[in-house]
């Protein structure tokens, strides 16, 4: 074997080729289109012959079809010569355990549909989204990240989110809620676009009504048969001593009781600058439900359960009825040790619910707007919200094309409740009202509030009546 | 006159005379110089610290108190209408006076309960018992179990129907309330668990009485004083300082109550427990009013120092030292 000594003139053409070759590489760096093997799952309703009494007869049902297609799935981001890295912030409703969703499941497969970005996964926890807020005053925030509440509104309003309008097409933002991209549009600008949907319906204890004799909630209740059932669901002991509430009223989550009656909350769908609480139909809903905690005593003062939180006392099973939201879904199925369902809540003149907004946002200062909106549009696309929906995180879809997913493979389907109870509450169901300086708002709000419902220290006309003068004074002096 | 003489005159001169020459000596001034360099950069990281987390960011919140600032927006300049907002009675434009209550009452009923309960502790504990080391790991140990921690524990604590504090007044024949959900009960419940953490001024109050001279209680004694003559007029007196040091440290420490609130209450229920420092961090973090935060920080901080200025110069009157040191 001879041996060449290696030459000043040899070295730098070896070099120069290496380099064309990388820059070559690099301009290769275009992803290529992967071939993956995809469950797609479809719901259709399809004639059956089945036996009815029997009698073989062709009847109409609904079934879920899984399918295993082979699918080609390109990735969505730019290409970039380098590689970068993103920061994701993102919170799990249930706890550390939802988090793998995204470690283990959706960033995986984001990365391997586009090469060159990879992301860091920040778990949203304690005052995350103060901590969010001082890294945005630092210009060192995440890239993209889940937002909501008065830090969500706060970001928006001063301009720390990407506007999203030119990204996503009208037909895209179709498949979404209004309501939901009313709360995220400020100053004519959309600035998050819906992570899911979480909803309000009734939730009921089966062992409690079966106890009782009573039958199980329908489409057609009324606020009477609501009372009714509430009154025979309320058990108390020889001494007295309430050992089983009717239902638990929730105060801070009331307001689609005023418009089931046709009254308001406020003056607008969103950024109200009036608060109407005080009008005759909208008292008249709010008295409904203060005369279920003060008058009959069918539902629990807070201090009554101080040692579970509002969200926790229907897994206590001491509650007959309770108003659950779909966030919770997961949580019933791991707790409740007793029969329970779910079902539409009543009606007086309609039928109203109401619906929150979660979304997430891209930081205006992102380290790659590109990257960043593939990110974004991978989390809250079709098979990012059927792995939220069906996985642990178990968290209604805010894209109506993913709705039956929800009502058919969602845990809450497989453990055989009427998750659809949530879907149908979806499609009538109004903005969480917020008004416009929310927080201060709150801040005037809150204590009266406190002290009709929770202490009870202040009736309900007198505690409404200063409540709403205070806050349209304030109000009329911002607006 | 020769070198010799010279030589032989400074040789001659007393060590004090020589030890001032040392000092200008050009070589030994520049160790001097050497060492005055090195003094400042072992004190450096300290400085440099102190200018950027903690004179820096007060000056610049003294700026921010004079505007209208969010955290996300450039700040706008608006003289002082923040202080005069802070200072409205309307609880709409402020909750400065309620949460300056609230503080005050939790701050006076909790420092001298906690202090005296120290103090009567430590007594005890200075007594020659049986197991006196197990006792007194065992009274301080409340003391150092974090803020959070003893939060939740009180929750449990005060919850109207199963708290172990019910349970106690219930032997009694008292239908105890529900403490933190009682706009009247929230409070005084506050100022009880504060006790939980009386250890800490027990530990500080066990070492001044150690430090008691026993030959000042030998010496009452023959005079024929008592046990009430010899704790009122011997220990009380030499622990003066001990008291001072807590009754001071005690004060500022608790006009920053914010972890139990924060926790247990929220503020609630209607306010009632909104503390100051509670109130001044919804007003940053979760109003994003940092200018009007930023005076209501400011204001405190005037109040805290006032108020610890009036206990220092009241000390001249209470508190006795045996070098006479402040009534010089």
């Amino acid at each position: 074997m001879v041996t060449r000594p290696m030459t000043r003139r040899r070295f730098l053409g070896g070099a120069a080729l290496g380099a064309v070759g990388a820059v070559l590489a690099a301009c290769g760096a275009t992803p290529t289109p992967q071939v993956v093997e995809k469950v797609v799952t479809s719901v259709v309703e399809k004639e059956v012959t089945k036996l009815v009494e029997g009698t073989p007869q062709v009847v109409k049902e609904t079934v879920v079809v899984k399918e295993t297609v082979v699918q080609e799935v390109v990735a969505t981001a730019a290409p970039t010569a380098k590689p970068v890295e993103l920061r994701f912030e993102d919170e799990a409703e249930i706890g550390p355990e939802g988090f793998k969703v995204f470690t283990d499941v959706l960033i995986p497969k984001f990365q391997q549909l586009n090469p060159g970005i990879t992301v860091k996964f920040e778990p949203a926890t304690g005052d995350w989204s103060q901590k969010i807020t001082a890294e945005m005053a630092a210009g060192d925030a995440p890239d993209v990240m889940v937002a909501y509440g008065n830090a969500a509104r706060q970001w928006m309003e001063s301009g720390q989110l990407l506007p999203l309008e030119d990204v996503f097409t009208k037909d895209e933002l179709v498949d979404f809620y209004d309501e939901q991209l009313i709360a995220f549009n400020v100053n004519n600008h959309l600035y998050e676009i819906p992570k899911y949907v979480s909803t309000i319906v009734l939730a009921y204890n089966k062992d409690a009504f079966d106890k009782a004799g009573l039958k199980y909630p329908d489409d057609s209740w009324t606020w009477d048969d609501f009372l009714m059932a509430v009154e025979k669901l309320t058990v108390k002991d020889s001494s007295g001593k309430t050992t089983q509430w009717g239902y638990r009223v929730m105060q801070n989550y009331i307001a689609h009781w005023p418009w089931q009656n046709g009254g308001e909350w406020m003056d607008k769908e969103a950024m109200g600058t009036k608060i109407l609480i005080d009008q005759p139909k909208s008292m008249e809903a709010l008295k409904f439900n203060w005369d279920i905690q003060f008058t009959y005593k069918y539902s629990p003062m807070a201090q009554d359960m101080e040692q579970v939180g509002a969200f926790d006392t229907f897994q206590t099973g001491k509650l007959g009825l309770a108003e659950a939201h779909s966030w919770q879904v997961t949580d019933y199925i791991a707790r409740n040790n007793f029969k329970y369902d779910y079902a539409l809540l009543p009606q007086k003149e309609k039928r109203v619910g109401q619906i929150f907004a979660d979304g997430y946002g891209i930081f205006k200062g992102t380290k790659d707007k590109n990257a960043s909106i593939a990110l974004l549009k991978f989390m809250t696309g079709p098979d990012a919200e059927r792995e939220m929906c069906t996985s642990v995180l178990g968290l209604q879809p805010s894209r109506k094309s993913v709705a039956s997913v929800w009502d058919t493979l969602s845990q809450g389907a497989k453990a055989g409740v009427n998750v659809q109870a949530f879907s149908q509450m979806a499609k009538v169901a109004r903005l969480d009202p917020y008004f416009k300086n929310n927080a201060k708002v709150r801040e005037i709000f809150n204590p009266i509030w406190d002290s009709i419902w929770v202490t009870g220290k202040v009736g309900l006309e007198e505690g409404v009546a200063e409540l709403v003068k205070k806050v349209n004074d304030y109000l009329a002096t911002v607006s | 006159m020769s070198s010799e003489s010279l030589t032989g005159d400074a040789a001659r001169r007393p060590a004090q005379q020589r030890h001032s020459k040392f000092l200008f000596w050009p070589s030994q001034r520049s160790m001097k110089q050497q060492e005055e360099i090195a003094s400042w950069i072992f004190i450096l990281p300290w400085i440099i610290g102190f200018i950027c987390f903690t004179a820096g960011p007060m000056l610049t919140s003294l700026y921010l108190s004079l505007t209208e600032a969010t955290m996300l927006e450039p700040p706008k300049f608006i003289g002082l209408l923040n202080y005069r907002n802070l200072f409205s009675f309307d609880e709409v434009t402020s909750l400065f006076w309620r949460t300056l209550y609230n503080t005050s009452y939790y701050v006076f009923l909790s420092v001298p309960l906690g202090l005296i309960l120290g103090f009567l502790i430590a007594l005890l504990l200075n007594q020659n018992i049986k197991f006196r080391g197990i006792f007194r790991t065992i009274y301080y140990l409340p003391s150092i179990i974090p803020g959070v921690a003893v939060a939740l524990l009180w929750i449990l604590i005060f919850n109207r129907q199963f708290g172990v504090l019910n349970v106690i007044l219930s032997w009694v024949g008292i239908n105890g309330p529900a403490w933190l959900y009682d706009e009247t009960w929230a409070k005084p419940a506050l100022v009880i668990m504060s006790l939980w953490g009386s250890g800490g001024p027990m530990l500080i109050f066990l070492a001044g009485l150690q430090g008691i001279p026993t030959e000042l209680f030998d010496a009452a004694k023959v005079d024929g004083a008592g046990s009430w003559q010899r704790f009122w007029h011997v220990t009380i007196p030499m622990v003066s300082p001990t008291i001072f040091f807590v009754l001071v440290t005690g004060i500022i420490g608790s006009f920053q109550v914010f972890t139990t609130t924060y926790v247990m209450t929220q503020g609630g229920p209607a306010n009632s427990t909104m503390m100051y420092v509670l109130y001044l961090f919804n007003l940053a973090f979760q109003q994003f009013r940092m200018g009007y935060a930023s005076a209501l920080g400011w204001v405190y901080f005037v109040i805290i120092m006032l108020l610890t200025m009036l206990i220092l110069r009241s000390s001249a009157l209470w508190v006795y030292y045996e070098s006479g040191a402040m009534g010089d």
